[in-house]
């Protein structure tokens, strides 16, 4: 393993150490898409007996939502990225990162690997609940790590929006709420909640520009009626397109923040 | 290949030509056009202990923050090592440990953990910075909170984590930003011992601030007074003494109301330099053996009662005054500790 590899390493476990060390915050970020996943199931159960939504592929209700709350878990960690950056400036470890004989791109990644396996973690989870509660995978397995991978990319993409809000406010109740202010409407203007074609016209024009659609759409193809390639390599465009707005501009405030 | 085996060099590689640390014509003008620094130039030896002494705001952590690469430089040229901190930020990296004016440490991971990460951040492999991390808490008197996580830690244990952090990988130069700023005075000498001890035995180049001059003047083979921005002077502690002619007398006047009347005339009077106020004023004069009965003669004719005159011995503090014409610790006091030096007013970092 090359030094950079295990700077990586060192640094994602470093992150994930932190993590693990302050339960509440990982109880309460997955609690949240746990609850909605349990409340909307069953507000919305009726809904699935609707032609509209049987004649689609879905069993229940609960098949055509819970992509949606793994997305939701993802994202929530993905602010969580964010504030822990600005912790890490608020310690004067940023200072000590900038100080070490590292490379920058090694703090960067071991922040992106610590957020994957929190985001991968707390998707399996989601997952879980899901199935417990009687969710079915059309595609088993490969259908399950895929809608993991969508949701995981998502949350990265989302963490380099969170990065760079902390990299520019350095102050973590403006990175939540700005987190927050950006990633609900993301969220409900999309399919996460009702299929696209039930919604206004105006949302669905929407929803073309938003990549949370793309992402859930893809899930929801999976748990659903079974895996579309089209929807999965929509979503990948759409999330490289998110990736390529978002993620140099926060590894800019990076750079500019540490050196 | 050599099949000798070589004797691993206790602190990491430097240009042994160069002088540990060489400073040219430095300036620092904040956003906003607050100069920080003014034109300061100074070069520190290997293997010395260097102090830079001035008051709050005087661009001590300026200086240091532009040396450990945390911040760039408006104009002129500093090297550490032998290399330039602004080309060379990653090899500079390689030789320094550094200790802020605030503490920074991970407040989530145990006191020996905060060690061997950054050993390893310096590339020494796991189970090298492990038993190093294991010598920096022996050194400090930490090992106790070798597994306590750090935030349970109290301030002076922080401090001293913190100081290990810039220990732990035996960095060949040394930058401590007010280091004994929240120790008690156990932990201080202790301090001052471990740092005499890595010079003496490691050949360690220490480049501290603070704003203790006594200590300065006891522990610093070298130091320079900054005020302003601007290096008012630099030398070794001895000779800037040695250089001021002038000494200082104390006056004790027991009524307090002479006492206020004695400090006005005093600063009236164009030979007196200084006044330090208090019980006894203590006042700087060209020379002290000649200066005291022109001194009486003038609070005497004034009607003021003189019940003794004392000649104090030249300190630091002196030298201080001397060149800067006021004391380093008059200034504003220090409000709080910054939260992290990343969020202090330290303006635009390097790009």
């Amino acid at each position: 393993m090359g030094r950079g590899a295990q700077l990586v390493v060192i640094l994602g476990g470093r992150n994930l150490a932190k993590s693990v060390r302050t339960p509440m915050l990982i109880t309460v970020s997955l609690l949240q898409p746990i609850i909605w996943l349990v409340l909307f199931s069953q507000t919305f159960r009726d809904l699935a007996n609707s032609a509209q939504f049987s004649s689609r592929g879905y069993d229940s209700y609960l098949e055509f939502f819970t992509p949606s709350m793994i997305v939701l878990s993802a994202l929530f960690s993905a602010l969580q990225s964010g504030m822990a950056t600005v912790t890490d400036i608020d310690t004067g470890m940023m200072d000590k990162f900038a100080s070490s004989p590292i490379r920058r791109a090694t703090v960067l990644g071991g922040r992106a690997v610590a957020d994957a396996a929190t985001m991968l973690t707390q998707g399996v989870i989601v997952l879980l609940v899901a199935l417990a509660m009687g969710a079915r995978f059309r595609d088993g397995l490969p259908g399950a790590l895929l809608l993991l991978g969508l949701s995981t990319m998502f949350g990265l993409v989302w963490a380099s929006l969170s990065n760079l809000i902390a990299l520019r406010t350095r102050n973590s109740e403006l990175t939540m709420v700005l987190g927050l202010f950006f990633t609900l409407p993301v969220l409900f203007l999309s399919s996460a909640f009702f299929p696209l074609s039930l919604q206004p016209e105006w949302l669905q024009k929407v929803a073309v520009a938003n990549p949370a659609s793309y992402v859930i759409s893809a899930g929801q193809q999976l748990m659903g009626p079974g895996n579309s390639w089209t929807q999965d390599a929509r979503a990948v465009v759409a999330l490289g397109a998110a990736a390529v707005l978002l993620v140099p501009a926060a590894v800019m405030a990076f750079r500019r923040a540490t050196r | 290949m050599p099949i000798l085996m070589q004797r691993q060099p206790r602190v990491s590689p430097v240009n042994e030509r160069a002088p540990a640390i060489a400073v040219t014509n430095l300036t620092k003008v904040y956003p906003g056009g607050r100069a920080a620094l003014d034109g300061v130039s100074f070069a520190v030896d290997r293997g010395q202990i260097f102090g830079l002494l001035g008051p709050n705001g005087s661009g001590k952590t300026t200086t240091v923050r532009i040396l450990v690469t945390l911040l760039s430089q408006s104009g002129g040229t500093a090297t550490v090592g032998g290399f330039d901190v602004s080309r060379e930020p990653e090899r500079v990296r390689a030789v320094i440990g550094w200790a802020g004016q605030s503490v920074g440490i991970d407040d989530d991971l145990s006191g020996a953990e905060n060690l061997a990460l950054h050993a390893m951040l310096h590339g020494l492999a796991h189970d090298e910075a492990w038993s190093r991390a294991a010598e920096a808490l022996d050194e400090l008197s930490l090992t106790h909170i070798a597994q306590q996580r750090a935030r349970r830690l109290s301030g002076g244990q922080r401090r001293r984590l913190d100081l290990a952090t810039a220990l732990v990988h035996r960095p060949a130069v040394l930058f401590l930003d007010e280091p004994t700023t929240g120790l008690d005075p156990q932990s201080r000498t202790r301090l001052w011992e471990r740092l005499r001890r890595l010079k003496d035995e490691d050949g360690v180049t220490i480049f501290l601030t603070t704003q203790y001059l006594e200590e300065a003047d006891r522990a610093c083979d070298e130091v320079a007074i900054i005020d302003a921005g601007r290096l008012v002077t630099v030398g070794k502690p001895t000779a800037l003494k040695a250089e001021l002619r002038q000494g200082r007398l104390a006056l004790a006047i027991p009524d307090a109301g002479e006492r206020a009347r004695a400090e006005r005339l005093l600063r009236e009077c164009a030979w007196v330099g200084a006044v330090e106020p208090g019980n006894p004023i203590v006042v700087h004069v060209a020379d002290a053996a000649t200066g005291v009965a022109p001194l009486v003669r003038l609070v005497d004719e004034a009607g003021i009662h003189v019940a003794a005159v004392e000649q104090r011995s030249v300190s630091l503090d002196d030298v201080f005054v001397r060149y800067t014409g006021h004391l380093p610790r008059t200034e504003a006091p220090v409000v709080g500790a910054t939260s992290g030096l990343f969020a202090s007013a330290h303006g635009r970092r390097r790009r």
